[in-house]
């Protein structure tokens, strides 16, 4: 992953509007059994709400405020700043979280509990050498669940494992893992620049929503299933809206390149699944000599020969 | 999936870039638990299409949830409303200039005469099964239980083989269930009235009575090592009852409970027996030993457990509850069982008969049938009666 957009903690002076937020949830929110007072409540909010990007607006200031997980959110501060007490409620809470996670996550136990590790020392913030670092936790904001938080930051740590193992795997064993490389297709969706202008534009009309379905479901391969859990609908919701945009597009598409001069069967032919020169043809295994038993005729009564 | 992404445009997708700038951990974190606003989402979706980094890490974090968000939290949820709206709208702009906008309402048309089926269906069940009809008495009098014992005595649940019932039982009614079967009827008539055999059928002897029928449809001879009393089950308790509360109420043991002794000539009935141990008026019922029970929080409790009758019918209308049994009880309750009181037939017999069946078709107007065949009908919820 290039960067990681969230910035540190940075220093803002809370308006009246986040004091009085402070002053309304210091109580509730816990800070108090870990040793934070009302003007460090205040200070760590109106840090939250700047990174929030919600600052000036007071009545924006407190609807944000009021949206966070406040209690988690004291919970993550209290533990970067090394606070025992937050620790064992850490510990004591989200531990089995993280490692659940990583099991899920990683393909093998080992590797999960790598992940696990590793990203539990960065959230004590010690680094691999034992150097200080700055905890991990400081990057949680209450935005989402302090679970969630956790198991994202888990999966980028995974994929960020995953990503420096294959940069460090030399070719050669890469090969002998059984790796193979494939030739890098030639775009011909691009060899007509009518198809291309098309394509181009109803992508651009599509929706943010939709084209992030498309992607997942035809570019990832992801199953229904996932995407359903994801967004929190049924299956079959996924795949009518699916249909429904492919069946959209494939229709608005044909449509613009009729008006530019093709005529339907070629507007078909542009859009087909498989192409001429996308067909692959396995020499190895055509040309491969048949065995014994299979290289003669067999009748339907089952003699041979 | 019916439908499939034109290539070109799938090749298009695959070249989208995402900026450098990829979302933070914590805003990851909020899309996945849909705790975004709507531009925020929008922001994040449209680096997503772009991004497969981070649709792998949502992904990955999606997955490593335990359960799926249910979907009525997610209807709750100002961001879920957040996503559901942005869909709709992706939804609806692609779909506008398309489609004539078809009325909704009309998909939940079936709703309403599905609703009024489903009514009708339940009414007539609940009609059937829950009316006040006396089936307690019917089955009891059909099927001609030997000997009942009171419930200060233990039960004597094994009848010696060879040997008749004391006393004999009386006739079923004309309209009796188990006559009213045709199969069943049939088997009666195969089946020799003088027949000794015995058998006693406990709370889980449904199966053994089936058997029993099937041996005697078959018309197959018994086993002669087969003894000619079957006991399924445990034996009732010999012990005499607990005593019982303050208010009459005791604890049931429960081991006493729907325990049968029948004769052969009664095989038919049987099933129709077991059926009958379903209480007819849900939190009352007279078990086979003629215990009233009701029902409260610590179980089925024994009710008048210090009257000497055995139950035969109770019948529940309201808070007002109606149990007849031997020897002319009838007791009523107008407060759901709390406080109880004796009525009296005016039926000045040296025997008093027992009282077998109890309808009330309101809390004024009941009918109680005995056994020897006499109907007595009240108009005023019991304070007057009139033969019929």
């Amino acid at each position: 992953m290039a960067s990681v957009s969230a910035p540190g903690p940075v220093e803002v002076p809370p308006s009246r509007a986040v004091q009085e937020f402070a002053a309304r949830h210091y109580l509730a929110c816990g800070a108090q059994q870990f040793g934070m007072d009302e003007p460090a409540l205040a200070k760590v909010l109106a840090q939250v709400a700047a990174q929030g990007g919600v600052c000036g607006d007071d009545a924006a200031e407190q609807a944000f405020l009021a949206s966070l997980r406040l209690e988690e959110l004291i919970l993550a501060r209290a533990c970067a700043c090394g606070n025992h007490r937050a620790w064992e409620i850490f510990l004591t809470r989200y531990r089995s979280t993280l490692y659940e996670a990583a099991y899920k996550i990683a393909p093998t136990e080992s590797t999960a509990r790598e992940v696990a590790d590793s990203l539990y020392a960065d959230l004590y913030g010690v680094g691999a050498k034992g150097e200080q670092h700055t905890s991990k936790l400081l990057y949680y904001l209450g935005r989402g669940s302090l679970q969630g938080w956790l198991r994202v930051v888990t999966a980028q740590e995974y994929i960020k494992g995953y990503r420096r193992y294959r940069r460090e795997t030399s070719l050669d064993a890469a090969v002998e893992e059984g790796l193979q490389f494939a030739a890098p297709e030639p775009d011909r969706s691009a060899s007509d620049p009518r198809v291309e202008s098309a394509v181009t534009a109803e992508l651009a009309a599509l929706d943010s929503e939709e084209r992030f379905l498309l992607a997942a479901y035809y570019l990832d391969h992801r199953t229904l299933a996932e995407i359903a859990k994801l967004r929190g609908v049924h299956e079959s919701t996924v795949s009518r809206q699916l249909d429904r945009i492919a069946a959209a597009a494939r229709k608005r598409i044909r449509k613009r390149l009729m008006r530019f001069g093709m005529s339907a069967r070629q507007a078909d032919e542009a859009m087909q699944e498989t192409d001429v020169q996308d067909l692959r043809v396995a020499v190895r295994e055509t040309l491969q000599q048949a065995g014994p038993n299979s290289a003669f005729y067999t009748e339907k009564g089952g003699r041979e020969g | 999936m019916k439908e499939k992404l034109p290539k070109p445009m799938r090749d298009a997708l695959g070249r989208e870039t995402a900026p450098a700038d990829h979302p933070s951990s914590d805003l990851l974190a909020a899309f996945i638990e849909h705790a975004l606003g709507k531009s925020e989402t929008r922001s994040l979706a449209d680096h997503l299409a772009g991004c497969a980094e981070c649709r792998a890490v949502v992904f990955s974090a999606s997955g490593a949830t335990e359960e799926p968000m249910g979907a009525e939290d997610l209807q709750e949820s100002p961001a879920t409303r957040g996503w559901r709206t942005i869909a709709h709208a992706a939804t609806e702009s692609t779909a506008a200039n398309r489609k004539p906008k078809r009325r909704r309402t009309w998909r939940w048309v079936w709703a309403a005469p599905a609703g009024v089926m489903f009514l009708l269906v339940g009414g007539y069940f609940a009609h059937r099964y829950f009316a006040p009809v006396p089936l307690t008495s019917q089955l009891a009098s059909n099927a001609t239980m030997e000997k009942l014992p009171t419930p200060g005595q233990p039960p004597q649940n094994v009848n010696p083989p060879g040997v008749p019932p004391a006393s004999p039982a009386p006739v079923p009614t004309p309209k009796s269930r188990s006559e009213a079967k045709p199969g069943s009827g049939a088997l009666a008539k195969k089946i020799p009235t003088g027949s000794t055999d015995s058998l006693e059928i406990s709370s889980e002897g449904a199966s053994a009575a089936k058997t029993e029928e099937l041996h005697a449809k078959s018309e197959m001879p018994k086993p002669a090592s087969e003894p000619s009393t079957i006991a399924v089950g445990e034996p009732p308790p010999a012990a005499a009852p607990p005593a019982p509360h303050a208010n009459g109420f005791v604890p049931s043991t429960g081991a006493n409970v729907q325990s049968y002794s029948y004769t052969s000539n009664q095989l038919s009935a049987q099933r129709a027996a077991v059926d009958a141990l379903q209480p007819l008026h849900p939190g009352w019922r007279v078990t086979a030993l003629g215990y009233l029970e009701h029902r409260t929080s610590e179980g089925w409790t024994r009710v008048l457990a210090d009257r000497a009758a055995a139950f035969r019918a109770v019948t529940v209308v309201g808070d007002n509850v109606w149990a007849g049994g031997s020897e002319g009880a009838l007791f009523h309750s107008q407060d759901a069982g709390l406080h109880w009181k004796k009525v009296s037939l005016p039926e000045s017999n040296d025997a008093p008969p027992a009282i077998v069946s109890i309808h009330f078709d309101d809390q004024q107007r009941g009918v109680v049938s005995t056994d020897k065949g006499s109907r007595w009908s009240t108009n005023d919820g019991g304070t007057t009666w009139s033969r019929q």
